[in-house]
């Protein structure tokens, strides 16, 4: 009963608390406002209900908790530990405990109580979100069925379970230390450990230990849901599997293990606490550091006020750091830090070396959160801490003044933040240390942690002492400030791009090995310079409201900060907020120039240019079809300039007059030799120009046209230019023939403007116009090069073609390139101070060009370049150029990799670092990318698609499967089959979430998902049916019909047919499922007998439930009867395995859709039947496709 | 010789509850006392005083310098020890008053530590210098109290009843201490004990229901009622009835389990009573019964 009133009593307290209806209603509006927007209560999008699930599914209110998990469990140190913190925080102990109540009345009654209290908030979230439901205003179509479990499900299992779970382990740390701070660190290290903990299990064959072990249980969550279609989502409900059952078990059974074992040490005495927020050296103990501290040779060389804030600062430094609560957030970042970076993990299939960029580049944004997270709490405790100790008045009525009180304030927040940063670099040493990497950059750790980290984190320092002076109760503070700070990184989607309207943010500044930090951080120090301006301005606001002395009510503080506003501190107020504006202004002009005008004014200026030239839309025009040209690179400038002639021919049968020339920025037209010229249009801006030549152009003449390009004046926030100071990669940029880019593509756009109706040029494939233009531009052909590129003296500048010449002139290096036979559009330029790896094969020289300390894979890229080339050059035939090179580019142009004639321009972060990891579940990616990459030498080079949809199937789903082959050849049928399951779980990841896809032929280049992934699918499944002979000998035609010829350009249907010529009738219908339509495939074994007959031979007849499944596009195949082709049904290759896991025997039977009854005669004992045993068909769910037999 | 001059000065808090109304003082170096029971208004006065509260109205002295206006020039002069205060927790007397010298603005090391050395050994504290302040017993934390206090010499020092809770002995080294400090120093000192400020003070002034009753040396207020005080045992049942014909002040008993009752009375008030000597205690039990009888 004595528990009971303790339960009453408390209960009582927290409900007439205000804190306590803050987070009710803050909790509340949440629900409402994530439940609102999910049924886009904006309106904004126009969805149709087919495209999103339901805002009300099962599994979305499971994820909308799993969103604001972070806050939630911030109310348990609040509420639950706030119950018993009470007694110790007032001394109340002292006399609670004088009464005849034993232990357990009093835990019990103020557990229950504190569970009670934060129950009722995180119902009022569920409740909101049901509110945000039946809004008036949702959109109807995004809202299921109401029900009340839908809520009440994830209520219990989740929400109450972690609150219990790590209020329990938070309770017992406030009991024993006395102390609530522990207990907000005690969440922020649940949330490192369980960071820790995904990190470590990442990957699929670590999925079931990590759904046992995620401390929230989210991935038992995920893991139910896995694979769900919209339609799924909309009508079940989430289970509640025996992985989610299990895990909750487990966390309530440890924290009830830690929660016994703290109750055994709690007693209901006066006794120090052994766990503390603040040093708590024994008494004796205590012996004079401070004859040290005060004498820090530092402090003597500042000016005094300085100097006392930096003393004062060491004192309270000195308090906190020797805490335990800290001593214990400081090992466990640390041991953190080791783990991420030990296990180096970015994704499952690479490992990464212990690099020093790799190492900053990891930790940055998770543990910078951390850090924030502790600021914003010690900021709190650091502004309320004299009062909560009762010293205040003592310090309150000293001389010391409001400024110099601040500013230790300030600079305590920053110690501690420079301790925890100093993290990042002591794990990150500590790595590269264990893993033997010796190749240390200090200076590189130190300016990264100390110069770029430390500044956006001091900014918020700013901000969390504005906050916590500003509001008196610190926790909701803290609370506040944690969401703001979450909030800013979901800002993007509320529409605030520009990083000057958000606070501390600013483009994150990427280090390259080749390039350094470049640019990015004069960009990232203006934007950090501009919010410490703010980081000022929030200072001297909390200098005005800074608490001293009584004050009883908010007039009263205002009238103090209005007193306060001395003439010196109202000019630094303006002075500081002129600043911050004018700052503001000048990096949103000069950093984002390109937004100055309006996009209403670009739109009605090309609606004005069509109506002006629209006419010669399909105005015949001469095709490019040789270009010289000569560019020189200055890295140290980061400048550049070229000239050269583009090489017209007509290929018409009529003389051409009137020409369109587009210029891209940069560019300009110099003069057309031979010729004079009549400009009949000119758009600046625009830029392009409508030209009548006085003479036309007759058929098979060439028109020669000067050019001349010019670095974009580089400023000093921004960048303009394409070269960098090492490693530079761009593409040449030069006039262009033809109709420019300017119609509008809105259909109600074009209608706003009394713009015809555009038609979808696209669709068509079978038209004969559909090949005039390859994809990679219009009114070019193969090209002849010649192309000269000079450089400063220490850098090699290499394009496509062949490497004809190379000499040096005025301390500069120039070099030459000619290609020996014409080559496809697109010219990489790039040029940086590399070593060189070379090989050859056969005739063909190999070169890796890459940074001198980029060492690690070149032998693994050169061995892929070599398979890919022996394995093409007896497939397709021989490679017909003489040189082939890889050439590295800085990570500030991004991590990937992309094919031009001869040259492949790789990332430094794309293979150049990356581990070869032969353990089970891993494949060399270095060598499947390379390899990708080489094969568009052939598929997108040779095979040069034509501008129509379909086109990126034959690029990079012919890149895939070629890699696929060499994959299997150097590391066998294992790999490919890991590739093969790795490339099936992303296609049907990204099928599952949409209600359309586009056949393989029709594949629009946004849909990777399907020209990648489906593609390397369907070409796989295709090779195993026909056999690699006759598949090989199609993609030969196909080759061979089209290579190095032009126009017209072949389109995915040339391929079909190429495909049907060699396809026997009774396969034509994977034709139809494989690229005509988007079909998957769906098989089960149902049920299963098992006789053995009389020649010792086994007869099992299975029964397999087998069916097909096809989403809707709006581009379709026309004409084709699916019954005529028996396109209903399918071969289904059946295995049979023996125990020790061999394939004994393969079979192929046709199955029809629905249930079918196969009789499967067997010689030997088997005990595993597997339907589609070697993955050839395109299935997600294999799992039912097996049968063990006992 | 320094002076503080409080004049006209009123506070009401935001509850209603008039703290202070329309007090004016003058008070000049050394030991001035305030009494009044508690709730009288002596906190919110020396709250004032010591620059962590507002006044609505009125001006407060110190010196020439404005309290109200001028806070960093007033806490320059001042020592003040709150009736309750804390200390961060596990942090030496050491180690706090050099925190405490930083606050005050002593920013020379060598300065610091010799004026630490010097206060620690003036309340006693010297041998226990090394020890958390927090653990401290009741004593050792008011004499630590006035360790911090003296620490930027102050001119004028506000120590709020600081001797309650203390034992006899405790009492007894720590007004000690506060009347070897007061040379040359106003030290204004409440206190709701009437034996306090009669060893100590050379002014006081009892304060009641927010205003000042009474000021005046010791001797000056005693004389006032020097022929007025009258004394008489009586049983113990005759007490109401006493109360409700005489003006008594107080009553105690004596060893014979009677009632020894101080009645105030212009002229003998009946045979019984017996003229005694006067005591600071019986004016201030009598102005107590004056207010009390205005606001009844």
């Amino acid at each position: 009963m004595l528990s009971y009133k303790i339960f009453r009593y408390e209960l009582q307290h927290w409900l007439k608390q205000p804190v306590f209806s803050v987070f009710l209603g803050l909790f509340f509006c949440a629900g409402i406002g994530i439940m609102a927007l999910s049924a886009d209560i904006l309106g904004e999008q126009s969805i149709s209900q087919n495209s999103r699930p339901f805002a009300n599914a099962s599994s979305n209110i499971f994820s909308y908790f799993f969103d604001v998990q972070l806050f939630s469990l911030f109310l348990v140190p609040l509420f639950l530990c706030g119950t018993i913190y009470r007694d110790f925080q007032t001394n109340g102990y002292l006399v609670l405990y004088s009464y005849p109540i034993n232990k357990a009345q009093y835990i019990s009654g103020k557990f229950a109580s504190g569970f009670l209290l934060i129950f009722i908030i995180q119902a009022f979230f569920y409740t909101g979100l049901f509110v945000g439901s039946i809004l008036p205003g949702v959109n109807e179509g995004l809202i299921g069925d109401h029900s009340f479990s839908i809520y009440l499900v994830p209520f219990l299992s989740i929400t109450l379970v972690n609150s219990f779970w790590i209020g329990v382990l938070t309770f017992s740390v406030v009991s024993l230390s006395r102390n609530i701070h522990a207990a907000f660190v005690t969440v922020i290290l649940v949330f490192v450990l369980r960071r820790a903990i995904l990190f470590i299990l990442a990957g699929p064959d670590n999925l079931s230990t990590l759904t046992l072990l995620d401390p929230f249980g989210e991935f038992a969550v995920l893991n139910a849901t896995a694979g769900w279609t919209i339609s799924e989502v909309n009508t079940q409900f989430v289970p509640l599997t025996n992985d989610l059952v299990l895990n909750r078990l487990l966390w309530s059974g440890i924290s009830v293990c830690i929660g016994t074992f703290a109750y055994t040490l709690f007693n209901l005495t006066h006794k120090q606490s052994f766990l503390s927020f603040v040093s708590n050296r024994k008494s004796e103990n205590l012996s004079s550091d401070f004859q040290n501290a005060s004498s820090f040779s530092l402090s003597t060389f500042l000016p005094v006020g300085i100097r006392n804030s930096w003393e004062l600062s060491s004192f309270q430094f000195s308090a906190i750091i020797k805490s335990r609560t800290f001593i214990v957030l400081m090992l466990v970042s640390l041991l953190f830090m080791f783990l991420l970076l030990g296990q180096v993990n970015p994704e499952y299939t690479t490992r990464i070396y212990p690099l020093t960029q790799v190492m900053l580049l990891l930790p940055s944004l998770f543990f910078s959160f951390i850090v924030m997270i502790v600021t914003f709490l010690y900021a709190g405790f650091l502004v309320n801490k004299d009062i909560q100790t009762g010293m205040d008045a003592l310090i309150d009525s000293t001389q010391v003044s409001n400024l110099t009180l601040l500013i230790s304030k300030f600079l305590t927040l920053l110690k501690l933040q420079a301790v925890l940063l100093t993290m990042i670099i002591l794990g990150g040493v500590s790595v590269q240390l264990w893993k033997g990497f010796t190749q240390f950059e200090l200076s590189l750790y130190v300016f990264h942690v100390y110069g770029v980290l430390f500044i956006g984190q001091a900014i918020w320092a700013a901000m969390a002492l504005f906050v916590q002076t500003i509001l008196r109760n610190q926790y909701l503070g803290f609370f506040l400030l944690v969401v703001f700070a979450f909030g800013l990184s979901g800002i993007e989607s509320i529409g605030i791009e520009k990083d000057i309207y958000a606070f501390n943010e600013a483009p994150i500044p990427q280090y390259s090995d080749l390039s350094g930090y470049g640019a990015s951080l004069r960009s990232f120090f203006a934007h950090k310079f501009y919010w410490a301006i703010f980081g000022g301005i929030l200072l001297i606001g909390t200098l005005l409201f800074t608490r001293r002395g009584q004050i009883f009510t908010l007039k009263e503080r205002l009238l103090i900060a209005k007193e306060r506003s001395s003439q010196k501190a109202v000019m630094a107020l303006v002075l500081l907020c002129i600043l911050f504006v004018g700052t503001g202004f000048s990096i949103s002009t000069i950093i984002y120039p390109h937004n100055n005008e309006p996009a209403l004014i670009t739109e009605q200026r090309k609606a004005e240019a069509e109506k002006l030239i629209g006419h010669l839309k399909n105005l015949p025009q001469p095709r490019l079809k040789a270009l010289k040209m000569n560019m020189n690179i200055f890295p140290s400038q980061r400048s550049y300039t070229s000239s050269g002639t583009l090489y017209f021919v007509n290929d018409e049968t009529v003389p051409l007059d009137t020409l369109l020339f587009s210029c891209p920025n940069d560019v300009s037209l110099t003069g057309i030799i031979d010729q004079r010229v009549d400009k009949i249009a000119v758009d600046s801006i625009l830029r392009f120009e409508v030209l009548k030549l006085s003479t036309p152009l007759q058929p098979a003449d060439t028109l020669k046209v000067n050019f001349s390009a010019e670095n974009h004046p580089e400023n000093w926030f921004s960048e303009n230019s394409k070269v960098i100071n090492n490693g530079t990669f761009f593409l040449a940029d030069f006039p262009s023939i033809g109709y420019p880019d300017i119609e509008l593509k809105n259909p109600s756009t074009r209608s706003k403007y009394d713009l015809p109706e555009l038609e979808d040029g696209k669709i068509n494939l079978r038209d004969s116009a559909a090949g005039i233009n390859s994809y990679v531009g219009h009114h070019i052909d193969l090209l002849d090069l010649d192309i000269t590129v000079g450089t400063s003296v220490n850098q090699i500048a290499i394009t496509p073609g062949n490497l004809v010449a190379e000499w040096r002139e005025d301390n500069r290096a120039y070099f030459k390139f000619e290609s020996t036979n014409p080559i496809r559009n697109g010219i990489s330029v790039q040029s940086g101070r590399f070593d060189v790896f070379e090989d050859s094969l056969n005739v063909i020289s190999l070169q890796i060009y890459h940074h001198p300390t980029h060492t690690f894979n070149l032998e693994r890229m050169m061995s892929a370049m070599k398979a890919t080339l022996g394995y093409t050059d007896s497939t397709f035939g021989g490679y017909p150029f003489k040189e082939l090179r890889i050439v590295e580019f800085s990570k500030t142009y991004g991590s990937f990799a992309q094919s031009f004639t001869q040259t492949i321009p790789f990332s430094e972060f794309a293979g150049f670092f990356s581990k070869q990891d032969t353990s089970e579940n891993r494949f060399d990616d270095v060598f499947r990318l390379t390899a990708h990459e080489l094969s568009h030498q052939w598929w997108g080079h040779q095979i040069i698609p034509a501008d129509a949809l379909g086109s990126r199937f034959l690029t990079e789903g012919f890149a895939e499967f070629t890699a696929l082959q060499i994959l299997e050849q150097g590391y066998g049928p294992e790999k490919k089959k890991l590739y093969l399951d790795t490339i099936s779980n992303r296609y049907f990841n990204q099928r599952n979430r949409t209600n359309e896809e586009s056949p393989l032929i029709f594949v629009t280049p946004n849909e990777a998902h399907i020209s990648y992934a489906r593609g390397l699918l369907a070409l796989n499944s295709m090779y195993q049916h026909l056999g690699s002979k006759q598949f090989e000998q199609v993609l030969r035609n196909f080759i061979e019909s089209f290579a190095s010829k032009a126009p017209p350009y072949p389109t995915s249907l040339d391929f079909i047919s190429h495909l049907k010529s060699q396809t026997p009738d009774s396969l034509t219908y994977l034709i139809y499922d494989l690229f005509e339509t988007s079909t998957v495939y769906k098989n089960e074994i149902v049920d299963y007998s098992m006789q053995s007959t009389e020649s010792s031979e086994f007869e099992i007849e299975l029964t397999v439930s087998s069916s097909k499944e096809r989403k809707e596009s709006k581009y379709q195949i026309q004409g084709f009867d699916e019954k005529l082709s028996g396109a209903s049904g399918f071969y289904l290759q059946i295995g049979a395995f023996d125990s020790e896991d061999k394939l004994i025997q393969l079979e192929s039977v046709y199955v029809g859709e629905g249930q079918n009854s196969i009789i499967f005669t067997i010689g030997e004992k088997t005990s595993k039947i597997v339907l589609d045993p070697k993955h050839i068909l395109i299935e997600q769910n294999i799992s039912d496709n097996t049968l063990i037999i006992e | 010789m320094n002076s503080l001059s409080i004049k006209n000065f009123s506070k009401q808090y935001p509850n209603g509850v008039k703290a202070l109304s329309n007090i004016s003082l003058e008070i000049s170096d050394g030991m001035f006392g305030l009494l009044g029971p508690n709730g009288a208004g002596k906190s919110t006065l020396m709250r004032t005083i010591a620059t962590l509260q507002r006044p609505d109205s009125g001006s407060l002295f110190f010196n020439g310098i404005n309290i109200h206006s001028e806070h960093t020039k007033l806490r320059r002069l001042l020592g003040y020890l709150p009736q309750e205060f804390g200390v961060y927790p596990n942090e030496s007397a050491e180690r706090l008053l050099n925190y405490f010298g930083i606050l005050k603005g002593i920013s020379s090391v060598k300065e610091r530590r010799s004026k630490i050395q010097e206060v620690l050994e003036l309340t006693n504290l010297f041998d226990v210098r090394k020890n958390a302040v927090s653990d401290y017993s009741g004593g050792m934390r008011q004499r630590f109290g006035i360790a911090q206090l003296l620490l930027n010499d102050p001119k004028l020092i506000i120590v709020d009843e600081p001797t309650a809770g203390l034992d006899p002995a405790e009492r007894r080294r720590f007004l000690n201490l506060l009347r070897e400090i007061s040379q040359d120093t106003v030290v204004i000192f409440s206190t709701h004990l009437v034996e306090d400020v009669t060893e100590l003070c050379q002014n006081l002034a009892m304060i009641n229901k927010g205003m000042v009753l009474m000021e005046g040396t010791p001797t000056n207020i005693v004389q006032n009622i020097e022929t007025n005080i009258w004394t008489c045992d009586i049983a113990t049942d005759k007490l109401s009835e006493y109360k409700t014909k005489y003006s008594v002040l107080s009553s105690s008993f004596t060893p014979q389990q009677k009632l020894r009752v101080r009645v105030f009375s212009r002229s003998q008030p009946s045979p019984e009573f017996t003229l005694s000597t006067a005591s600071l205690e019986d004016a201030y039990f009598l102005i107590l019964q004056i207010t009390e009888a205005e606001h009844a």
